[in-house]
């Protein structure tokens, strides 16, 4: 009796929140969302170096191909910052250090990988976007693997 | 090592009034069992004299890389004023294992009491 209307007490006074979760959705990380807008970089990068520029003098013409190039551009833009993104949450928030015994070149790996997104920002570069996948492809696996599963490799094009 | 805390008593209450206790809620399942989400929580302010808590205390600290965020975990290991914290459940947890060694001043203070969360949770669930 006393005990439950000291508990009262204490449930009606102001309280502080005091954290106790993870960052992260507690456990729900999927590599997919970082090979989706990794795929997106690889197929804007292939889309920029396709557009043909307008023959001179016609206006119209450069008007649409500099919307139409401004347009991939920034999306190539978004989708490599997504990218870093998503590798960034799965490389803190996921792996644990338990995980270099499994993988000792886990470091280096996503290190690269976020490299590989800056480099697909800054260039247009078909070359650096399919490392970029390739090396998305290797943290799929490595992902899985260190869930148990071997999951396969797929993608969207 | 990860004794019960003990529920708070009139002392307790009498020591919140008074200034020496700190009235926390926790928010979260990072420390089933020992603390579930919405129980509140007496901390007993860190004292200035750079004792650290020992392993298998619950602290009320601030999150080493957002000062904003108040977080609850306990210690692993203490030394040289940094603390090595963790969630009783790992599985949920975001702890020292990502964001690395806590400094003893981020410490806001150490767990002394819980209160029962016996009776409906505030917000329905």
């Amino acid at each position: 009796m006393f005990r439950s209307a000291l508990s009262a007490i204490f449930r009606a006074l102001p309280a502080e929140a005091a954290q106790a979760h993870c960052d992260g959705p507690c456990g729900v990380y999927d590599p997919s969302s970082a090979r989706v807008a990794a795929e997106a970089v690889l197929s804007m990068t292939k889309k920029i170096k396709a557009i043909e520029a307008p023959a001179a003098g016609d206006a119209a013409a450069l008007a649409a191909y500099n919307n139409t190039f401004s347009r991939y551009v920034a999306i190539k833009e978004e989708e490599a910052t997504k990218a870093k993104k998503e590798l960034m949450i799965l490389w803190t928030d996921y792996f644990k250090p338990d995980h270099l015994a499994t993988f000792p070149d886990l470091h280096d790996t996503f290190w690269k990988a976020a490299k590989l997104c800056s480099a697909c920002k800054v260039n247009i570069d078909q070359g650096k976007a399919e490392e970029l996948m390739a090396a998305v492809e290797k943290i799929h696996g490595m992902f899985w693997q260190s869930k148990g599963r071997n999951d396969a490799w797929v993608t969207a094009s | 090592m990860n004794t019960p805390l003990p529920a708070a008593g009139l002392k307790d209450l009498l020591l919140f009034f008074l200034g020496r206790r700190r009235l926390f809620q926790v928010e979260g399942d990072s420390m089933l069992p020992a603390l579930q989400p919405k129980q509140r929580l007496l901390v007993k302010l860190r004292p200035h004299d750079g004792r650290s808590p020992s392993p298998g205390t619950v602290v009320v600290c601030h999150h080493p890389s957002n000062i904003n965020l108040v977080i609850t975990k306990r210690v692993w290991q203490s030394n040289d004023g940094w603390l090595e914290l963790r969630g009783d459940n790992p599985a949920a947890s975001t702890d020292s294992r990502q964001f690395g060694q806590v400094s003893l001043e981020q410490v806001i203070g150490e767990v002394t009491a819980v209160i029962s969360p016996t009776g409906r949770h505030s917000d329905g669930t």
